[in-house]
């Protein structure tokens, strides 16, 4: 059979049929597998018949148009998904935005977010990871808007900046992180301050050593770790006594990483012989980063 | 005969139909909220990527606990397709609970385990720990070897050297679907007040395994397997799933669940020489974690999936079911201050007594109900079309039952692929009524008979593995 006949077979019922199929083994497809199916959407009538159905007014239609043209990349359909995005029904726009970032529509991103706001319940991790599909360069557009978006959004940035490891951005979280109090934009700034290893935030972030929140307490002693933060030998060994088991763990690893000081203290602990918590986490952590380096 | 005997045998089989009305009512409406919100969950994750958000590095990391006893056969397999599950930081511990055989000798050897020097904490009680290991090829994971104290002490020891937030507990022959820990993760990061998880355990007879994972999903030959299957289907799909939808769940399976490590610290691990282990420690959690906090919740969901192979002998299912049957009637007893204890909420009020009244006393009023039935026929006290009638309700609302529970599998799960097994297992749910339901009834009966005048040992537990 030659590829024209094989096409031509690809027409009418056989597309609901193939789709059907496709959806289920689509996910699963990497490297050259995926890109021949793409083509294979693109070429053929299957792509005609998708975005000719971004026309309808069907739910169904919409989501499975938007889903099998996004993971082609085919651009041809992203006007009229664009005006499908602002619906009442989630799935049908998580499918929609999710196709706009795939084809890089980066014009689309503020509607995204106007329209990711109408859903309450929507979880802030399927919003990151739609940005996601964006190219890098999406962070560019999101750090110039960064002083006028809402909390929510700001957060949303922050995560999205630390994913594609964007430093530019840093500065202005660094000075809004100054003035707020938000667990989760002080959380998020912390971890992105350490991935893009911006050392002018270590000063900030050493009030947060001694924070209620343990998310934000063992980020802050990790972060602060990474940039070489002065004076934490001290802090470190008063963490490793937290009532805290992570906290614990957490200052211990950072002992054994930040200074020979703190590493001999870590190792005089272990080897005292005694029975205590403390001795058994500082045993536990030589242990292991000892094993890891062998 | 005289008129009070008869009159008593009337007014009994007036209550058994009345208990079995009651109960029929209970499943209906557990079958109802199942129906709900297996078909509600499936859709809100329809088109999401879980790998991709976890990625996003908003995940809780996993301490991974595995106890394994004289497990030489298969447990090489076990491990390397655990160090292979999708899950962006978890901790593998495996637990050799002084084995007699070389279970030791080939995880070290085949792993390049070394001896550390980390001595572990108590923070619970479990026999002694003679060595922990530690892998430079496999950095995340731990090998503990202590004296053997069955598999809750073992649990309990792996509890004292996981270092990660949550902590999930299967068996060494537990095969775990590669993106289960996703899964079952996911309700610790909806809900900060979720203390412990339950996924579905289903059974591995007659699927095909290759490296560790389940490669081709299918039926046993037995017809003890499969009858298991349904079974399975019906317990995990509709009742706790049910029961989940009013934070009732009662139990969450030791061949498979996921707990915040402090909760487990909490309240002091796995009971040691328990019979239900795994029902003692969710009871135990409702009992006193929620005294602390009400809103406290322990969860099932129905997507992360455990395989885990059934007994196909007579002599050993009857046995596993003695077993489940004596550590249910322990742990009520242990807990029968939870009997209608408004304290509790719904697990007081509702899930518990439920435990107590049908599934405890339930195989008890079973066979009575036989008894007294045989006898009212010979007696001639009711009706034989009634009899007949009233045997043929129960058969139907049985089938009905097991038939919704495959219906809805295939219409979420899809798990069987082939039309073929679907109509097998419908037969299946069909033919369960028919004898093996009321031998699971006599086992129970003669378990709780056996646990009364003292018999608590385990009984045995043969396996025939997975082989490859």
């Amino acid at each position: 059979m030659t590829a024209d006949s094989f096409y031509n077979l690809i027409s009418g019922p056989t597309i609901d049929l193939f789709l059907m199929f496709l959806k289920v083994y689509i996910q699963n497809l990497r490297g050259s597998d995926f890109n021949k199916i793409a083509a294979l959407i693109n070429d053929t009538p299957i792509a005609v018949k998708l975005i000719g159905e971004l026309d309808s007014d069907s739910k169904n239609n919409i989501k499975r148009s938007s889903y099998f043209l996004g993971m082609a990349k085919n651009v041809e359909g992203k006007e009229l998904v664009l005006k499908k995005l602002d619906t009442n029904d989630n799935l049908v726009f998580e499918n929609c935005a999710a196709y706009l970032a795939r084809v890089n529509y980066q014009e689309a991103a503020f509607e995204i977010l106007r329209v990711a706001d109408k859903f309450s319940f929507l979880n802030r991790a399927i919003i990151i990871s739609i940005f996601l599909e964006f190219e890098p360069t999406v962070c560019k557009l999101l750090a110039d808007r960064f002083w006028r978006e809402s909390l929510n959004n700001k957060i949303n940035f922050v995560i999205i900046f630390r994913m594609f490891k964007y430093q530019e951005a840093a500065p202005a979280v660094l000075e809004y992180f100054s003035k707020i109090r938000d667990d989760e934009f002080i959380s998020e700034s912390i971890k992105y301050f350490e991935e893009v290893e911006y050392f002018k935030a270590a000063n900030a972030l050493k009030i947060y050593l001694q924070h209620d929140s343990l998310d934000i307490k063992i980020g802050a002693i990790k972060a602060l770790t990474k940039l070489g933060a002065k004076n934490l030998d001290e802090i470190l060994y008063e963490l490793i006594n937290n009532n805290e088991w992570n906290v614990q763990l957490a200052a211990a690893n950072c002992m054994y990483d930040y200074s020979d000081k703190s590493k001999a203290r870590l190792f005089s602990m272990a080897e005292s012989g005694s029975e205590n918590l403390e001795a058994a986490i500082a045993r536990m952590i030589i242990s292991e980063r000892g094993i890891k380096e062998v | 005969m005289t008129e009070g005997l008869k009159y008593f045998i009337i007014l009994f089989n007036e209550s058994v139909l009345i208990y079995f009305l009651i109960i029929a009512a209970i499943y209906i409406f557990l079958n109802i909220l199942a129906l709900f919100r297996i078909t509600s969950y499936k859709k809100s994750f329809e088109h999401i990527d879980f790998e991709k958000i976890f990625r996003i590095g908003n995940h809780i990391p996993v301490s991974l606990i595995i106890p394994a006893f004289n497990e030489s056969t298969g447990i090489v397999q076990s491990i390397k397709s655990l160090l292979s599950l999708q899950y962006p930081e978890y901790q593998l511990i495996v637990i050799n609970d002084g084995s007699t055989d070389n279970t030791l000798d080939l995880i070290v050897e085949n792993f390049g385990f070394k001896k550390v020097f980390s001595i572990p904490y108590y923070f619970i009680k479990c026999k002694k720990i003679n060595g922990v290991y530690l892998s430079s090829k496999y950095p995340n994971m731990v090998l503990i070897d202590k004296e053997n104290g069955g598999k809750a002490d073992a649990q309990n020891a792996g509890i004292n050297i996981a270092k990660h937030p949550l902590i999930t507990i299967i068996d060494a022959d537990s095969i775990l679907e590669r993106d289960c820990l996703l899964k079952i993760t996911r309700p610790f990061l909806q809900d900060k007040n979720v203390v412990a998880v339950g996924g579905t355990i289903r059974i591995a007879n007659g699927c095909t395994v290759n490296k560790g994972f389940i490669e081709k999903i299918g039926l046993s030959k037995s017809w003890f397997a499969r009858l298991q299957v349904v079974e399975y289907l019906r317990a995990f799909l509709f009742g706790r799933t049910g029961w989940d939808v009013i934070n009732g769940t009662t139990i969450i399976s030791g061949a498979f669940g996921c707990f915040k490590r402090k909760a487990l610290i909490k309240v002091g691990g796995y009971k040691a020489g328990s019979l239900g282990e795994d029902m003692e420690l969710v009871l135990k959690m409702h009992k006193q974690l929620r005294k602390e906090d009400p809103k406290t919740r322990i969860r099932f969901i129905s997507d992360p999936v455990c395989w885990t192979e059934t007994p196909e002998t007579y002599k050993v299912l009857k046995s596993q079911r003695e077993r489940w049957q004596k550590g249910t009637v322990e742990n009520v007893l242990r807990y029968k201050g939870m009997f209608f204890n408004f304290r509790y909420g719904v697990m007081g009020l509702f899930a518990f007594p439920y435990y107590v009244l049908f599934e405890t006393i339930g195989p008890i009023v079973e066979f009575a109900g036989y008894i007294v039935f045989i006898i009212s026929i010979i007696l001639n006290i009711v009706v034989f079309k009634f009899v007949i009638a009233f045997l043929s309700a129960a058969i139907l609302y049985g089938t009905i039952l097991s038939t919704m529970s495959v219906i809805l599998e295939e219409l979420s799960f899809r798990k069987y692929p082939r039309v073929k097994e679907l109509l097998i297992l419908v037969f299946t749910g069909f033919i369960e009524n028919l004898g093996y339901r009321q031998l699971n009834t006599y086992w129970r009966v003669k378990a709780m008979i056996a646990y009364i005048f003292g018999k608590k040992a385990w009984g045995e537990m043969e396996k025939k593995g997975f082989g490859s």
